[in-house]
């Protein structure tokens, strides 16, 4: 497989841990009160950014 | 929604950013100076925007009436279900990432403007072209609508139905002048203009983070929304 599409497989991770409901669908662990199913969602808003980035890293090298 | 008082602050600072914007949008035109009788130049900023003013003008057109204040009102009457609007939002960026810029280049490589153009050029097909040109027109028809309530709802909040100038008044009046510096300037009036919504975008997320909470006493009972006008249906998180 080439380079550029295996990179181009870590887009696919944000797909997957969101479209995953069952995955966080739960309370706990909870982060400073806030329940674990908003935290993973506002987390992935910054993964997929850092993903995004490391592919366009990897696709311009 | 009535009754609510005027409110001389709040209209204050609302004068103010719309004088400000309303300013940026006619000098719009003489940023980045070109022939703006050219559809190109017009339309698509003569494509020479690059990523820093692209990326302010995507966050000032994304990030609106729809995200401040329907998604939340969604939150607040049904729950968790409005959270639909994270992943949504996050899965536009990679698919963005991965198609456009194929797009970009071969839209400007043939010099085409519109999604119509582009698939006119790529199949052949006039037929086609129109009914994605239509498409787009009717599709933009509702959000326009959702944008024009939530104006509403903020000259409401302000209490301006208290000026006795009616509902469509003032509606009319900031539409028009959207329209007028949009005919003038092109593309270059919001990406322009994108500049002072993103810093006011960044206010208004700190606000909901740090400040209003301080006001209602932290986040320990924010999944019990507290309002004088209404009883939310949902007042616990209904996880999906």
């Amino acid at each position: 497989m080439p380079r550029k599409a295996l990179h181009g497989l870590l887009l696919l991770l944000p797909f997957i841990a969101l479209l995953w409901v069952g995955l966080f669908n739960r309370a706990q662990p909870a982060f400073l009160g806030i329940p674990f199913f908003y935290v993973w969602m506002c987390l992935w808003i910054l993964l997929t950014a850092l993903l995004t980035w490391v592919v366009h890293r990897g696709w311009h090298a | 929604m009535s009754g609510a008082r005027f409110d001389a602050t709040a209209l204050a600072v609302f004068t103010l950013f719309f004088a400000l914007v309303t300013v940026l949008g006619f000098v719009a035109a003489r940023w980045r100076r070109g022939d703006l009788d050219n559809l190109g130049e017009w339309g698509l900023g003569g494509r020479r925007f690059g990523a820093f003013v692209t990326w302010f003008l995507l966050g000032g057109d994304l990030y609106t009436a729809y995200t401040l204040i329907a998604v939340p009102a969604l939150v607040y009457a049904v729950g968790a279900y409005g959270f639909f609007a994270i992943p949504y939002t996050v899965f536009i960026y990679p698919l963005a990432f991965v198609t456009m810029p194929r797009l970009w280049n071969v839209c400007r490589k043939h010099g085409w403007i519109t999604s119509a153009d582009f698939v006119e050029g790529r199949y052949g097909s006039r037929g086609l072209a129109l009914a994605v040109a239509i498409t787009g027109v009717l599709a933009i028809m509702p959000y326009i609508a959702l944008q024009l309530v939530g104006l509403e709802v903020v000259f409401e909040a302000m209490g301006l139905g208290a000026l006795g100038i009616g509902k469509e008044g003032p509606l009319i009046i900031a539409f028009v002048i959207l329209a007028l510096y949009t005919y003038s300037s092109g593309l270059r009036a919001p990406a322009l203009i994108a500049f002072v919504k993103d810093a006011m975008l960044y206010i208004t997320v700190v606000a909901a983070v740090v400040i209003i909470p301080i006001k209602l006493g932290g986040y320990g009972g924010s999944s019990t929304p507290r309002s004088r006008h209404s009883t939310p249906r949902a007042a616990t998180p209904a996880y999906c």
